[in-house]
């Protein structure tokens, strides 16, 4: 499952992965009630903030990751169908657990399909596709092996780490080519991928897939498209220097750009260049080097599982 | 209290609603200066914010809402300790140590004591304010009315008191007040010459101060998104307090509420009446025939709170509607 012997500067884990939102109170409940995510942070909610671009935003831990959701400024996109929607993001989850998750979702009125046998995204096991009330497409993912501490991250209701993520490209072969170049990861070769497909094996184990599509569906892109939206992919500390040189060597340069709290002057930018970087169909990137910690000291962690909001009586 | 209130007249200040720059900084001073419990908060959808609504929060203290609105502007730098506008809470005499230890405590500025009888009533006030510089006071009369205690607040305080607003023609404001809202100057020695009071039929007040010119805080939504107070009237007065005003008052139209919310650029020079922010928005029917929002000479800015009293009872009500939205 993972790779003995990855390449330098690949990546091993998403580490972490925000989503747009038309109402971030509501998202805020799905993260708690179906994710039994950890309330961790809102910003946006500042004059000063909002007056250099920023938006409400709010981060919840769901295990070790910290998943975003950004409010929009426009109305998203009517949802896709359940599991052939993409951008789609997924958890690794035990077999035995995937009836006990589903009973979950339908109590709480969340959208999901029955279990699916498949093994065309790269690897065998048994996903449930489901979605947040904004259509954003998440997946429980069972694989017949759960990869060495899939499982970990104490999420209160059972997810384990994000397993996967399926996106959307319109080059499958231009799509490997900056995958291999830019994140050193390979293609999973195996008999059972579908040709409208491409997974890529993570060094940690998970992976990313790519479907084919004649056009890029309306919630796929980053940033730019819809705010905030982006996957942060985890790569070793001692590479941080190597995987940024090789974005900025091998990419145009409107192809990279300031991470958003750097370009708003709210961090200082600490990159000689841009750390985010888009792929050739818009989905947008930062690399990460500290996957799965919360900074104790920083100024996020006391208000570390205290939503300050509840759920509005009207 | 009034013995005997004028028809249509304000009974208590229900609710109001103030300006911040950081929403979250603002909720946790509403906990925990105030004893606040989080209520709502809306803005944080698309849908409204393409309308134009704002982030906010209201919380309950006691039994009164008080909101708390996002702004797009920054706001001035905080005055002294005890300026406008400015509002009250009922606080018992041998509690103000207790609150001020309290508040210095949460690092919340706070005045010494200061005895005072010049806003039509002798008592004991304390002057705070919270981050934004939105000034607030702890007033422990000599004589508290009935019921002023109520509401179960969980840090002792009060109901609301009063509010201390600018004025810059104090008769003109004494006119306005018992036309439109069916309240009288208090009368009595000891107000200053420069101030204002007028008596609320449920025991409170709403004092003005005379100004040259009004501060960069003063005013109502227009000037400070969200920015106002909500006045009760009896039930059974409900329709002919709105009536009263549209008889004397004229209607202001704007295009939309972003257009003028929060802009700090007026819509008129004096009285006026206008739509509820939520009905400028579509997110309430117009279920009256007219703007049930409206500005005094200075931009202070109200609506009316329907109250059902019980029979006998000017102090305790429970909210029908507000601004005519059920």
């Amino acid at each position: 499952m993972a790779i003995d012997d990855p390449r330098p500067g690949a990546v091993h884990f998403i580490d972490h992965y925000a989503v747009p939102t038309a109402d971030l109170m509501r998202w805020q409940q799905f993260m708690q009630n179906a994710l039994g995510g950890v309330y961790y942070y809102t910003h946006g909610l500042v004059s000063r903030e909002e007056a250099r671009g920023a938006r409400p935003r709010t981060f919840y831990w769901v295990g070790a990751q910290e998943i975003g959701g950004f409010l929009q400024r426009r109305a998203l996109p009517a949802p896709g169908p359940l599991g052939r929607s993409y951008p789609r993001f997924g958890y690794w989850t035990r077999q035995a657990e995937l009836d006990a998750h589903r009973r979950r979702f339908d109590a709480l009125g969340v959208a999901a399909s029955d279990p699916v046998r498949t093994s065309e995204d790269g690897e065998p096991g048994t996903a449930v596709y489901f979605t947040d009330p904004d259509g954003n497409q998440y997946e429980l993912w069972a694989p017949d092996e759960l990869p060495e501490a899939a499982m970990e991250g104490g999420n209160a209701l059972g997810l384990g780490r994000i397993s996967h993520a399926v996106l959307e490209s319109t080059d499958l072969d231009r799509t490997t080519d900056f995958y291999g170049r830019f994140c050193a990861v390979e293609p999973i070769q195996s008999a059972d991928i579908p040709k409208d497909t491409v997974a890529f094996r993570l060094a940690g184990g998970g992976r990313l897939v790519f479907k084919q599509v004649e056009a890029i569906g309306a919630r796929t892109g980053g940033h730019e498209t819809w705010e905030g939206q982006h996957a942060a992919l985890t790569v070793r500390p001692d590479e941080w220097e190597l995987v940024h040189r090789r974005i900025w060597d091998g990419l145009p340069s409107d192809r990279f750009m300031q991470h958003p709290k750097v370009a708003r002057g709210e961090m200082e930018a600490k990159l000689e260049l841009g750390g985010y970087f888009y792929d050739w169909d818009g989905n947008s990137y930062h690399f990460n080097r500290w996957h799965g910690q919360m900074r104790q000291d920083g100024p996020d962690a006391r208000t570390y599982g205290r939503n300050p909001f509840g759920v509005n009586p009207h | 209290m009034t013995e005997d209130p004028r028809p249509g007249a304000v009974y208590a200040i229900d609710h109001y609603a103030i300006p911040t720059n950081d929403l979250l900084r603002w909720m946790g001073f509403m906990e925990q200066a105030l004893g606040g419990d989080w209520y709502y908060t809306h803005g944080l959808t698309t849908p409204e914010a393409i309308r134009g609504g704002r982030p906010r929060t209201f919380y309950w203290v006691g039994m009164h809402e008080i909101g708390g609105f996002l702004q797009h502007r920054e706001l001035p730098a905080p005055a002294p300790l005890g300026a406008l506008p400015r509002f009250g809470f009922w606080i018992r005499e041998e509690e103000i140590d207790a609150h001020r230890r309290r508040l210095e405590a949460l690092g919340v500025p706070v005045s010494d004591p200061v005895r005072t009888s010049e806003d039509g009533e002798e008592g004991t006030a304390i002057y705070f304010m919270d981050p934004d510089g939105n000034q607030y006071e702890l007033w422990a009369p000599k004589e508290l009315p009935p019921s002023a205690m109520e509401g179960g607040n969980k840090v002792g305080l009060g109901r609301i008191s009063h509010a201390v607003l600018a004025a810059r023609d104090l008769d003109r404001t004494a006119e306005f007040y018992a036309d439109v809202c069916g309240i009288e100057p208090i009368r009595n020695a000891d107000v200053a010459h420069d101030t204002l009071p007028l008596r609320l039929a449920g025991g409170g007040r709403i004092v003005f101060k005379q100004v040259d010119e009004l501060s960069p805080r003063a005013g109502g939504t227009e000037i400070w998104n969200g920015q106002h107070l909500a006045l009760t009237v009896r039930a059974e007065e409900w329709e002919y307090v709105h009536d009263r005003m549209w008889e004397s008052l004229p209607e202001v139209v704007v295009t939309s509420y972003a257009a003028v919310a929060g802009k700090g650029v007026p819509s008129g020079d004096g009285p006026r009446t206008q739509q509820h922010g939520k009905v400028m928005r579509g997110e309430h029917p117009e279920k009256m025939s007219r703007g049930t929002s409206f500005y005094d000479w200075d931009q202070n800015n109200y609506h009316f709170t329907c109250g059902v009293f019980a029979p006998g009872d000017p102090y305790r009500y429970t909210v029908k509607s507000m601004a005519g939205m059920e």
